[in-house]
């Protein structure tokens, strides 16, 4: 490739590169490393509160086992009641309600028994994890727009790493291990950024367009003459389905099976072949005369599309009374939306997910440590922003991943119900995260070069601890867990067994590689250090 | 059944992937040389290598549709290229076999 990129246009480059990169690298760590771990987001959900580990059975009838439940609830007659199916993903039923007093509550129930499931309190995978990689755990908007503008920074970043690659083509296959330090953590950086391309670019392109509308609130409104809600009623078919209660108190519906069943025929003639799970089936006016069932499908599990798709049933003659389907103008952005949502049933497409979420993670910390490296070389090592750098590096890095080992850690520790001073069990574990990266920043600051290998050695340590402690709190070793057809439990163990042995070997190496060099400082060997 | 079709889609596709980046990477010079030994400059086989890249589309859009075979093939190429590298950095006699079958081409 013959590309005509001038000496001062290539610097320039560089500089942006290197100190945007520098700006922006522990919150891109941040946000690739939840977003990774979100990827597996309700598998993690069933290793942290051990009630969800019931095998899977998509599709399951859910009349005999929530109906009798609904029924039981105390409900003001115009509520709306919601109503998940078990999914590949969710083994049980999700229940959203308002009782009459008029306070939301959520239920797992279990699909077979019908029993309320006594989740253990934790916010887990699709909570903690996923609301972190896009707002960071911050109050407001705050982290929304961090993030937004590190998701802009890192498709400059994309850009200008383009340009200032001097062999873009020749070295797609290089990696030199055997070479210094610097070049072979600039190789891997480079192979790590351009295998994936194509994903790097367009996870953050997709992110902002998720969140667009919280971005440029006003912008989407304007064809609605401002009016965000007419915009939503566009969008979503909000709005077209509401009917009125008649005031009347009538007994409930007589089930959902049936018009979850009558929704998937309707979509399979107008789709042909597989057809998505819905994702809720909610009953309007749940306990009048005039209720009503609605079946919704946005997030599909046989295609990668999201976007709104819901049917209204009269419970009592199985009549259609309302549908609503999103436009064709929706489907290439509802196609880009759903690739970053991931809701879509394909284990080795978000196994691939996963891979290539850890490839951006060493890309972000390659390009840190190359960083580093960098000013080493140039015997720039004790100068005041390079310790710094380091120790940001440190904590963003191997902080942020001992922060998670030792989240883990927590929830398998802490008492099924407990609370401490007013506080929640799930605020105690994500205040655990927060206090040991925290402690991993001071510990980088502390002990400089050394915390990598150091912070590399308690990861292996408390990850393997956490495998571990899931089978002495619940005897749910990787054995029977297959043999129940829970997978997910038996691969998250592995994979914390696999990455403890891999910090581990990590940290061996550092330390080598430190002692070689504390010996080589005292020689003539190494001027350059 | 449906898992084994499943299988081996998959399988095929990645064998097109890990086979097309092998390709590439051996019509590099500096690779080939790695690989081979030889001081000549590689054989020009980068079209080949898009070739067999660009197959490995096929079974993905055939199984899983248009809609995932978007993604699934950029990250299998991703994840092919990206083993192909790492056994280059520490095995390259690995892919002797491979250059072997191109070498009397060159003559």
């Amino acid at each position: 490739m013959k590309l005509s990129i001038s000496e001062p246009f290539r610097a320039a480059m560089g500089w942006l590169h290197t100190w945007l990169g520098v700006a922006l690298a522990a919150i891109l760590f941040a946000v690739f490393w939840t977003g990774t771990l979100t990827v597996f987001d309700k598998e993690i959900d069933q290793w942290m509160k051990p009630e969800l580990r019931i095998a899977a059975a998509p599709n399951a009838p859910v009349d005999a086992a929530v109906l009798p439940r609904i029924a039981a609830l105390d409900l003001a007659p115009a509520s709306t009641v919601w109503v998940s199916p078990p999914r590949e993903r969710i083994p049980a039923i999700r229940l959203l309600y308002d009782d009459a007093a008029g306070n939301s509550h959520e239920e797992m129930i279990h699909p077979a028994t019908g029993e309320v499931l006594d989740l253990t309190d934790s916010h887990a995978g699709s909570e903690f994890f996923f609301r972190f990689h896009f707002m960071l755990h911050m109050p407001g908007n705050i982290g929304i727009y961090l993030v937004g503008l590190a998701a802009m920074g890192m498709m400059v970043l994309i850009v200008s790493g383009i340009v200032i690659h001097r062999k873009l083509i020749q070295d797609f296959f290089t990696f030199r291990p055997e070479r210094q330090a610097r070049r072979a953590l600039l190789d891997f950086h480079n192979l790590t950024s351009l295998v994936a391309l194509p994903f790097h670019f367009i996870i953050p392109f997709s992110g902002l367009l998720i969140l667009a509308s919280t971005y440029f609130p006003w912008s989407m409104a304007v064809p609605f003459g401002g009016d965000a809600a007419g915009l939503r009623a566009e969008q979503m078919g909000w709005g077209v389905r509401r009917i009125e209660p008649a005031g009347v108190a009538a007994p409930l519906v007589p089930s959902l099976d049936r018009p979850i069943r009558q929704a998937t025929a309707i979509w399979a003639q107008r789709e042909g072949g597989d057809v998505s799970t819905p994702d809720w089936a909610a009953i309007f006016n749940a306990k009048d005369a005039r209720s009503y069932v609605v079946v919704e499908r946005y997030f599909a599990d046989k295609r990668v599309a999201i976007g709104p798709d819901h049917i209204a049933f009269d419970p009592r003659s199985a009549a259609v009374i309302g549908q609503f389907a999103p436009k064709p103008v929706q489907s290439a952005t509802n196609w880009i939306e759903g690739l970053h949502w991931i809701q879509f049933d394909h284990w080795p497409l978000r196994w691939l997910y996963f891979i290539a979420g850890l490839a951006g993670c060493a890309m972000i910390a390659s390009g840190l440590l190359y960083w580093i490296e960098a000013r080493i070389r140039k015997n720039r090592r004790a100068q005041r922003h390079v310790v710094a750098v380091r120790a940001i590096s440190i904590g963003s890095v191997t902080g942020i991943i001992l922060a998670t080992c030792v989240f883990f850690t927590m929830n398998r520790l802490l008492p099924h119900d407990l609370m401490l001073a007013g506080a929640h069990r799930h605020d105690l574990e994500i205040w655990a995260f927060f206090t040991s990266w925290l402690f991993s920043f001071i510990h980088a600051a502390a002990r400089g070069e050394a915390a990598w290998a150091e912070q590399c050695r308690m990861i292996a340590a408390l990850a393997v601890g956490a495998a571990l402690l899931n089978w002495v709190t619940t005897q749910d070793f990787p054995a029977q867990m297959i043999a129940t057809g829970v997978w997910s439990v038996a691969i998250m163990d592995a994979v914390l067994i696999g990455a403890g042995v891999m910090a581990w070997m990590t940290a061996r190496r550092l330390m080598t590689r430190q002692q070689q060099r504390a010996h080589g400082a005292g020689t003539q060997e190494q001027p350059a250090e | 059944m449906t898992t084994v079709i499943d299988l081996a889609s998959l399988a095929l596709a990645l064998a097109f992937a890990l086979a097309g980046s092998s390709v590439l990477m051996l019509s590099q010079s500096r690779n080939w040389r790695k690989v081979t030994g030889r001081v000549d400059s590689a054989p020009s086989r980068a079209r080949l290598g898009w070739l067999l890249v660009g197959l490995a589309f096929v079974p993905t859009a055939w199984h899983d549709g248009i809609g995932f075979a978007l993604l699934l093939w950029p990250l299998m190429f991703a994840a092919a290229a990206f083993c192909v590298a790492i056994v280059l950095a520490f095995r390259p006699r690995v892919f002797r076999r491979l250059a072997l079958i191109f070498i009397p081409a060159t003559n």
